[in-house]
């Protein structure tokens, strides 16, 4: 993010094409995306680019999307995590008993969130203190976690919300409230990233290339989306300043939006995807504690060397996977409304398989939460694909296991260094 | 009246103290041991161990289950292994893979231990291959499939609809129990001129309920689904509160019980689901084995505890039913 200003731009036009494209873990991905989205484009134009596919894909890969950004972190540093299936069926599950306990949803959330970050930890300290690789410690907890939640419905079959209460959770607040909280953390996270955009626009004005051309439009769309977010809130509200307004949290956390203009079913759970990428993005890229993971995935020594308390950068992002799977877990209860004791099976694999495909390195130092949440669609997109094509039910799997390795070769093919 | 009450004391004390003997001397006290691949903690087995200590109060059998949680044919060897060395009177068992077990059960039937087979069928049953055991107490997940594609053409032809085509979304492609349940609607439906998709899912709720809206965009006319269990029946519910479609617009029907599926097929959402009747496998295996130690007495057929139908009938009787543990 430094190699800005006018004395870059002569010195780009000598470097290669793909040498400059390697620079961005996220546009190997963006080319195998871009080769499956317009295959499926062509093959099945009037259902794959309906509004309903797009939000069958965009819907379904939130959740895992959500994962993959602690993954992403945490391969980025080097290291592993299994477990995060089973941690999100466990943060589920204490999740929906609390609140049907009758104990405040938000609260709820809280405790769920906790033992999220908790398994997590666990898992960082176990790694730091035993020296064992984090695959097979994770695979131990992987488990173990599961473990949990098969234990804790050994006697009911599905814990559901609907059993205990009719209604979703309310939160009752003031309008006036409302709007605050928004324009505030809005405001907070343009404070966060506004050096970046100003870079970028900078580097779009001095030399217009695709990559700063990329730069500069995810930046935009991110204030964009802020600024439509403060815009929308406070139109919504406006008339009614300081009526008391009855938060249904279940909608906040996982809603259906966008139904009346586009149809389909996009979910809020897409939202607070793109939102907690934005985040980790900016975390990841222009903090010192995202320099500190892309050194210790890198090259350890030479980060310890620096000063870099390595094994710290490796537990914060255990427990950060952590309680990224207990915040993804949360949200798809609160759509589901129900937990069952295999929630979360599988996932690991799937989401690890979508942050490879997206440009991160399993040996570490190399990687990008923005290319894991394209990586993410990019599986997704496989999936409703195939489906759409027709493809039948025993060939599936190897289809879209041949699918990806052809993504991942392009996306390599990209990223490899010179 | 003291007299009288120490005399009382004194009879009772002695008939409690013969009885046991007198008991034994009609009938031995037997213990039967159940070597599973799947055990406590899970609500379908809950069911099948609760028949089997019924049916061992009942009988005033010593009736124990070996499973290990997480499934393991190693476990189920070792397991027989100890069954057979606490020298045992009868043994249930379940056959997900005959060879793992081959060995240890020639022992326990040359050891003349009575052995009948529930839950999981011996895939080699009525060949030269088959393990010695007595016969199987059991689903016929073939017949269920059939049953449930029968329900489905009753169903339409009940609101005058064709079944033009159908989808079956399977959760573990390749699984024995639930590929049979898949041919089982196939035989049904396909004769009456129904085309009947395969479907890759998984027990990803969220995600199959995406893919089964993807199925249905690119297939409107498909107007049927067959789903194999509760978590992909949770999956199509999803999918069809998500278009907010009406009951019956997509006839279903599934295999397996769950309290949303009990639900949904008092709304008119489910057509049927297949039960197995998982107590009766517990129980009957007892019962027979009892039967057998007792009178030597064996069936010359195996015992098909499913299908079994849950229909808008039945489904409140039932659904009670399961409260306390007998469904």
């Amino acid at each position: 993010m430094t190699d800005t200003g006018n004395a870059t731009a002569p010195h780009q036009n000598k470097v290669s094409l793909r040498g400059r494209m390697r620079k961005y873990p996220e546009t190997g991905v963006l080319l195998g995306f871009m080769a499956v989205f317009l295959g499926f484009a062509l093959a099945v134009p009037e259902t794959f680019l309906s509004s309903n596919s797009i939000s069958s894909i965009l819907t379904s890969q939130a959740v895992p999307g959500i994962i993959a950004i602690g993954i992403t972190l945490l391969m980025i540093s080097g290291e592993f995590d299994l477990s995060v299936g089973s941690i999100m069926g466990v943060s589920s599950l204490v999740f929906l008993y609390t609140a049907v306990e009758g104990i405040h949803v938000l609260i709820a959330a809280l405790f769920a969130i906790t033992a999220g970050a908790a398994m997590g930890l666990t898992n960082g300290v176990l790694f730091i203190t035993t020296g064992i690789p984090s695959f097979i410690i994770t695979l131990g907890t992987m488990l173990v976690y599961r473990a949990f939640s098969l234990t804790a419905i050994s006697g009911g079959r599905i814990v559901r919300y609907a059993d205990y209460s009719s209604r979703n959770p309310t939160l009752d607040v003031s309008a006036w409230i409302l709007i605050v909280c928004a324009t505030g953390f809005c405001l907070f996270v343009a404070w966060i990233g506004h050096s970046s955009l100003r870079i970028a626009i900078r580097n779009v004005r001095n030399s217009l290339t695709f990559r700063s051309f990329l730069h500069a439009s995810i930046w935009l769309s991110l204030y964009f989306a802020l600024s439509s977010f403060v815009v929308a809130t406070a139109s919504l509200f406006s008339n009614r300043l300081f009526e008391t307004i009855s938060i249904d949290l279940f909608y906040i956390l996982n809603g259906r939006i966008l139904t009346e203009w586009i149809g389909g079913n996009y979910r809020m759970s897409i939202l607070w995807w793109l939102l907690l990428t934005g985040l980790f993005g900016v975390l990841l890229i222009n903090t010192r504690y995202g320099n500190a993971v892309f050194a210790t995935g890198g090259n350890a020594n030479a980060a310890r060397a620096q000063g870099i308390d390595i094994n710290r950068v490796r537990v914060t992002n255990f427990t950060l996977s952590g309680t990224l799977a207990a915040v993804a877990g949360i949200i798809q209860a609160a759509r589901l409304k129900s937990v069952d004791p295999l929630r979360g099976e599988g996932m690991e694999l799937e989401v690890i398989a979508a942050v490879v495909i997206g440009g991160t390195l399993l040996k570490g130092g190399y990687g990008s939460v923005v290319g894991s949440a394209i990586g993410t669609t990019l599986t997704g997109m496989l999936r409703t694909g195939l489906v759409l094509v027709g493809i039948p039910s025993n060939a599936f799997h190897g289809a879209m296991g041949a699918i990806m390795i052809a993504a991942v070769i392009i996306n390599s093919f990209v990223s490899r260094r010179n | 009246m003291i007299k009288t009450v120490t005399q009382t004391i004194a009879i009772l004390l002695y008939a409690g103290a013969s009885l046991p003997a007198f008991c034994e001397s009609e009938s031995p006290h037997y213990s039967f041991t159940f070597v599973t691949h799947g055990g406590p903690g899970n609500p379908f087995w809950n069911v099948v161990i609760k028949g089997m200590e019924d049916a061992g109060k009942r009988y005033d059998i010593d009736v124990q289950w070996l499973s290990n949680p997480t499934f393991s044919i190693e476990d189920m060897a070792n397991f027989l292994d100890d069954a057979i060395a606490s020298d045992v009177d009868g043994l249930g068992i379940t056959c997900p893979d005959p060879e793992a077990i081959r060995e240890n059960i020639e022992r326990a039937d040359a050891a003349g231990i009575p052995i009948i087979i529930l839950n999981t069928a011996d895939p080699n049953a009525g060949s030269d291959n088959a393990l010695p055991a007595h016969f199987y107490i059991g689903a016929s997940e073939y017949l269920g499939g059939q049953s449930n594609g029968r329900a489905l053409l009753a169903a339409a032809t009940e609101v005058n609809r064709n079944i033009k085509r159908a989808v079956c979304p399977i959760q573990e492609l390749g699984h024995t129990g639930l590929e049979a349940r898949f041919a089982g609607l196939k035989s049904v439906l396909e004769p009456a001129g129904v085309i009947v998709d395969g479907l890759a899912i998984s027990n990803n709720i969220e995600e199959s309920a995406s893919t089964l809206s993807d199925y249905f965009l690119s297939n409107p006319s498909a107007n049927a689904i067959s789903t194999l269990g509760p978590l992909p029946a949770d999956a199509f519910y999803l999918y069809i509160d998500d278009m907010t479609l009406n009951p019956g617009q997509i006839l279903h029907v599934t295999h397996d019980t769950s309290p949303a599926i009990f639900t949904r097929i008092a709304d008119g959402y489910t057509v049927q689901a297949i039960d197995q009747q998982p107590y009766l496998q517990g129980y009957l295996t007892v019962v027979f084995l009892y039967l057998n130690k007792q009178f030597g007495l064996s069936l010359a057929s195996d015992v098909l505890t499913g299908p079994f139908a849950i229909n808008r009938h039945n489904v409140n009787t039932i659904a009670s039913l399961v409260a306390k543990g007998y469904r």
